[in-house]
């Protein structure tokens, strides 16, 4: 899609630019990552599992994209908002 | 055993209260923050921090399954609760142990038959405590009528499952008693799913008095004096001291052994403390409640008996015995603890948070400030309102009275509304200092033109 107003333009070109970092939405253990680097997801893919006690939380991608890296290992304990995976956001 | 590191799962000036505990003992620390908390004082003070939600409590403070795997994934072998959250869900002691934690508080067995305030009262009875004249179980409109009829008017319904005053229901006339009945089962309904009432004599001239317990795991239990905390509002303390001299020495002693009898009878562990109601009128005291917690008033206890709560909280639940016996627990002086809030007193204690422009503590040899303000802290609008706890000592009550107002006009507060005018104003009352009091009584002044205009426009001291 392509925006002409100026302010909404500049927007734009910074998401193109930019990696989406895909932060945890609860606080966990990481359990894994269900993509790696270089795959290339769509907003409702799942890329990665949380799990609290005995629950399991999929989380997914949020946007369009390549996956460029994942940020933590499985096992770890992840803190609420901590980025888990970047994605390079592809054009709208 | 002892303990290495403590995830604390709590905010505010108890959060920083359990860190210097901690530190006093070599314990290391991990604070559970939600995201509006990252940048507080305790967050600062604590060895590490760890954010287990959003600000909303109910999905950070309040996370039974966010807390515990906050503690171990940090490598914590204990967690603190606190006060208030999750300190009396039995659930995070259950997933403690599920999780090879140790929870510092009672078992998760003392925490539930005390929440419970039918099984409560039944231990408190087979303990020998006096309960007040009541029925606990009350599930239809006969059987309350039947209960009515055998107590006597006024009486007061709650919901049998919880506290708080939630679902609480005053009757004083018989012609009353349905509507009151249907309000009080839905209201008990709607907040603990469970509309079962407890009904009991509603005492008109009460004096509040806990007495702060401390057990272990080899049965033994000591009682750390007691607190008259007859000053509330909404069922929320406002001004708290020990020893409660405004009661006979008698009745204070009963209370001390009863509450012994009860932390012994239930094998309580930790820290606790056993409410009474004293009726002025009859010179009797019952049983309320027991509180499966360290309070916000416990350093009143602390002041007077130089016993560090906290640290004593830490070592029982390492598994230590107490060291202390009763014999040793001496109560020295009057100590006033006053709950500093940002609230406007003269606009129905409106919350008021924002950025403190101003935070300046009295200072002095027997003056203590629980707090985790600062010049700057921006009080956010997500929890609750307190701001400081102030405590005075002094060798009696009167001078201790003395020293409290001083206290009070050097606390400097600016930026958001504060009690501290409230406050003030209450210290000044004749009845205060005379101790002709109830706990109904600030419910009262509260509604007082003159009262309420000597707090107005005077929210901000001392600014030009």
């Amino acid at each position: 899609m392509e925006l002409t107003v100026g302010s909404i333009r500049i927007a734009v070109d910074r998401a193109r630019r930019q990696a989406h970092q895909v932060a945890a939405p609860l606080l966990g253990i990481f359990q894994e990552a269900l993509v790696q680097a270089g795959a290339r997801v769509q907003p409702d893919t799942s890329v990665a599992i949380i799990r609290v006690m005995q629950d399991d939380t999929v989380v997914k991608a949020g946007v369009r994209g390549t996956v460029l890296q994942v940020l933590v290992s499985s096992g770890d304990l992840v803190e609420y908002g901590q980025p888990l995976l970047q994605i390079g956001m592809e054009a709208l | 055993m002892s303990l290495r590191r403590v995830l604390i799962a709590n905010r505010g000036e108890i959060a920083v209260r359990i860190i210097r505990a901690c530190r006093a003992l070599d314990i290391e620390t991990v604070l559970a923050v939600s995201e509006a908390d990252r940048d507080s004082l305790a967050a600062g003070l604590a060895d590490r921090s760890v954010c287990i939600g959003p600000a909303r409590s109910a999905a950070s403070y309040l996370n039974v399954g966010a807390v515990a795997v906050a503690a171990v994934g940090t490598g914590c072998d204990a967690v603190h609760p606190g006060y208030g959250f999750l300190a009396e869900n039995a659930a995070l002691g259950d997933a403690c142990a599920k999780m090879g934690l140790t929870f510092i508080g009672p078992r998760p067995q003392t925490i539930r038959e005390m929440g419970n305030k039918i099984q409560a009262r039944a231990l408190a009875l087979r303990a020998g405590v006096p309960v007040v004249p009541g029925s606990d179980h009350v599930a239809d409109y006969k059987r309350l009528a039947a209960v009515a009829a055998d107590i006597g008017l006024p009486i007061l319904l709650k919901a049998a499952a919880g506290g708080g005053g939630r679902g609480m229901q005053i009757v004083r006339r018989r012609r009353d008693l349905r509507r009151a009945f249907e309000t009080a089962t839905a209201e008990a309904h709607a907040a603990f799913g469970d509309g079962t009432l407890y009904v009991e004599r509603l005492i008109e001239n009460a004096r509040h008095v806990e007495v702060q317990i401390l057990g272990d795991r080899f049965g033994k239990a000591l009682h750390l004096g007691e607190r008259d905390c007859t000053l509330q509002r909404r069922h929320q303390k406002i001004i708290e001291e020990g020893p409660a001299t405004l009661v006979p020495q008698r009745l204070r002693e009963r209370m001390r052994e009863a509450a012994v009898n009860l932390a012994v009878g239930v094998r309580y562990e930790n820290a606790g403390t056993v409410e009474f109601i004293v009726d002025q009128d009859t010179e009797q005291f019952f049983f309320l409640e027991v509180n499966t917690r360290i309070q916000v008033e416990h350093p009143v206890t602390e002041t007077l008996t130089g016993i560090d709560l906290v640290q004593e909280q830490l070592r029982v639940a390492a598994g230590a015995p107490l060291r202390l016996e009763q014999a040793q627990v001496r109560l020295t002086g009057h100590a006033i603890e006053c709950r500093i809030n940002a609230e406007a007193a003269d606009q129905h204690f409106r919350p008021s948070p924002g950025r403190i422009s101003v935070w300046q503590e009295p200072k002095g040899a027997h003056v203590r400030v629980d707090t985790h303000c600062y010049p700057g802290y921006v009080v956010p609008p997500f929890y609750d309102s307190l701001l400081a706890k102030l405590i005075v000592v002094g060798a009696h009550r009167a001078q201790t009275i003395e020293r409290m107002r001083a206290a009070l006009d050097q606390f400097d507060i600016r930026g958001v509304d504060t009690t501290v005018p409230f406050l003030r104003q209450l210290l000044m009352r004749p009845e205060y200092i005379a101790g002709t009091v109830n706990t109904r009584w600030i419910e009262e002044v509260v509604t007082e033109p003159d009262f309420m205009r000597r707090i107005e426009g005077n929210q901000q001291p001392c600014q030009i």
